[in-house]
């Protein structure tokens, strides 16, 4: 029986109110598909846009997003006065916008772009009275654009509340507010951390990515240069949506295929590095609790926006960070060994859902033989624009597999791509039960599924370990401060993008629910796995025979020091 | 040349003798030991009823646990 006390009338059609937050969420569930640009679910809500506006049964207008839907109330959401007054409001927003869309690194992807065709907007009546536009590329991992912003706050939103970064905000009041860092600096002086999601929410192209690809393209033209790629777990399950394969299709063979086209001579897999990264941080795991240091938790150290966010707002902690670098830098250091006697020069490129990484490969710690291992960081959305520039035709090409001398990688470097992967894989390690139910087992203690805060308790000999699982740099913090206050855990995963690697703001955007899908691909891609288990690829147990004889601390460690003032 | 044999039969493998060979691995690399240990993996060493991974330390079989064998290289082979 449909409880009649809690409808309310949406153009006409009863609609019963089941818990929803505001109307927006209402209205968008009987499919009529509402326009937002500052509207997020995972946001607060700011009500600045008024592109949701609907009108009442007495004639007033507001905005979906920040009203609660009460029984009996009556709106219409596509009226003549609607309509006229979200016309206005776009032509507005497009008056002081710049309108080089062919040249905009969005072009396609812009919701103000979207909206101004789906409303027909033919002219802008208003002259261009904004201040020359200025560029701030000061940052390796983004751009920040002032002339294309909308001041939808979606990006200030995403750094304080999700983040908790605080790195931008509004500045000045009326026609002469932007988005910009405390006192005008520049970003890459300023706290952020380069996670991206500023960029990943951005509506317009106000703030992006930076795009590196051109320089691979010289690299591949030249007959000098054997150019290397690795790809990223979380990469092989975003790629399909925008080129014609369902979202958390794995699509690596494909990838490979692709990679292997346009000219790269070998392409390997980051799970190869990751199964690396399990090795080294699960030894460190257990020489920290064998000598007594468990009195402070061990935090994982792929992730470098946490890396950096950890040097700039908890320096303190950065002893009890694992010195382990990321898997791609641990890769890219044996793949640089393994090239280092041919004649030919070497260019390694690395593909990664991650806009961070474009900062860490510009780090000095990591610098061998005169520079990084890793010469470009593209991130997923560059590779597909390289794909598309292309011209071959993803859907129809067949898979391939990767090369060797690196060519095996394990179920536990390919679920590093997602929150809770790398605990899962250190369990794996450490667990001395190698049986399939205790295999089962690791994955339903709470290490999986996307909240922003996990927390598990695994048996280990005689004692049991506490662990803790965030993703979210807003939630790192609620975690800090919680051991701080005395909670102990032993092991703590840090992703700083909510979700996990999947979800980087390197990725294309994706709905709420497409982040699940995602992370079960990666699943599934686990299960398609022979080995489960780091430890168990010999391609990696013979590298500590070969090329890392002798050579573990300094190839595949690092220190991380303070950063900022 | 020491030699140790960890043994990664189907019963020790389930017990963890992987986690043995790492960690041995990892203290070899610690101490530099490349040129003085041959470790390697071995198949059945007809231990299986015994608690633990059997590892054979130049002829002689022990069977530890994976646990413990970061205490075991300490005590017997350093």
């Amino acid at each position: 029986m449909k409880n009649l006390d809690n409808v309310m009338i949406i153009d006409g059609m009863p609609v019963e109110i089941n818990g929803e937050k505001n109307l927006l969420e209402l209205i968008r569930k009987v499919n009529i598909k509402m326009p937002t640009f500052c509207y997020h679910s995972e946001l607060s809500i700011y009500g600045a846009c008024r592109m949701c506006v609907v009108e009442n049964q007495r004639g007033e207008i507001e905005a979906a997003c920040s009203t609660v839907p009460k029984s009996g109330m009556e709106i219409r959401t596509n009226t003549e006065r609607l309509r006229k007054y979200r016309k206005n409001i776009l032509e507005l927003l497009l008056s002081n916008h710049c309108r080089d869309c062919t040249t905009c690194s969005n072009n396609g992807k812009c919701k103000l772009q979207d909206l101004a065709m789906r409303f027909g907007i033919d002219q802008v009546r208003f002259p261009n009275t904004a201040a020359e536009p200025k560029i701030d590329d000061s940052s390796v991992c983004i751009t920040k654009d002032a002339h294309k912003c909308i001041l939808c706050g979606d990006c200030v939103r995403v750094c304080n509340e999700v983040q908790n970064v605080g790195a931008i905000d509004f500045a000045h009041r009326g026609s002469k507010m932007s988005i910009s860092c405390a006192f005008e600096r520049p970003i890459a002086d300023s706290p952020c951390v380069g996670c991206g999601q500023c960029a990943a929410v951005c509506p317009t192209g106000a703030i992006v990515v930076k795009y590196d690809f051109h320089k691979i393209w010289r690299a591949l033209d030249d007959k000098n240069t054997k150019v290397t790629a690795q790809i990223a777990p979380a990469v092989r399950v975003a790629m399909g949506k925008e080129l014609g394969m369902e979202e958390g299709e794995n699509a690596m063979g494909k990838i490979v295929a692709v990679f292997h086209r346009l000219g790269f001579e070998e392409v390997y897999d980051t799970s190869t590095g990751a199964d690396l990264t399990v090795l080294e941080e699960s030894n460190e795991f257990l020489k920290r609790l064998s000598e007594g240091k468990a009195d402070m938790p061990l935090f994982t150290s792929c992730c470098p926006a946490w890396i950096q966010y950890c040097e700039k707002n908890y320096p303190e902690l950065l002893p009890n960070v694992s010195t382990c670098r990321s898997p791609m830098e641990m890769f890219a250091s044996v793949i640089h060994e393994e090239h280092k006697p041919s004649a030919r020069k070497h260019y390694h490129v690395a593909v990664m859902p991650c806009t961070a990484k474009k900062f860490e490969a510009t780090r000095d710690e990591f610098v061998l033989d005169g520079k990084n291992p890793v010469d470009a960081v593209i991130s997923t959305q560059e590779l597909i624009q390289m794909i598309k520039e292309s011209g071959i035709i993803f859907s129809e090409i067949e898979p391939e597999a990767v090369d060797m001398p690196f060519g095996t990688s394990t179920g536990a470097g390919v679920i590093f791509g997602v929150t809770g992967g790398v605990t899962e894989a250190v369990l794996r390690r450490v667990s001395s039960d190698k049986s399939k139910t205790a295999l089962a087992a690791i994955s339903y203690h709470g290490v999986r599924g996307m909240e922003g805060i996990k927390e598990a308790i695994i048996p280990y000999g005689d004692r049991r370990l506490k662990i803790a699982i965030v993703s979210g740099l807003g939630n790192a913090s609620a975690l800090i401060e919680k051991i701080k206050s005395g909670t102990h855990y032993d092991f703590v995963e840090v992703m700083a993008c909510p979700g996990g690697c999947v979800n980087g703001a390197g990725q294309p955007f994706v709905a709420p629910d497409g982040k699940k899908q995602r992370g079960d691909g990666l699943y599934a891609a686990d299960k398609m796995c022979s080995t489960k288990r780091s430890e168990e690829n010999l391609l990696v147990m013979d590298m500590y025979n070969g090329v890392l004889k002798n050579r573990v601390h300094e190839l595949l460690h690092t220190n991380y020091v303070k950063r900022g003032e | 040349m020491t030699e140790i044999r960890v043994c990664i039969g189907t019963s020790c493998h389930l017990k963890g003798s992987y986690n043995v060979l790492q960690t041995f691995q990892q203290l070899i690399e610690e101490h530099g030991l490349h040129g003085k240990i041959d470790l390697r993996a071995s198949f059945c060493m007809k231990s299986c009823n015994q608690a633990g991974v059997t590892v054979n330390l130049n002829g002689e079989k022990y069977n530890i646990a994976a646990e413990s064998a970061y205490g075991f290289f300490e005590e017997n082979v350093l």
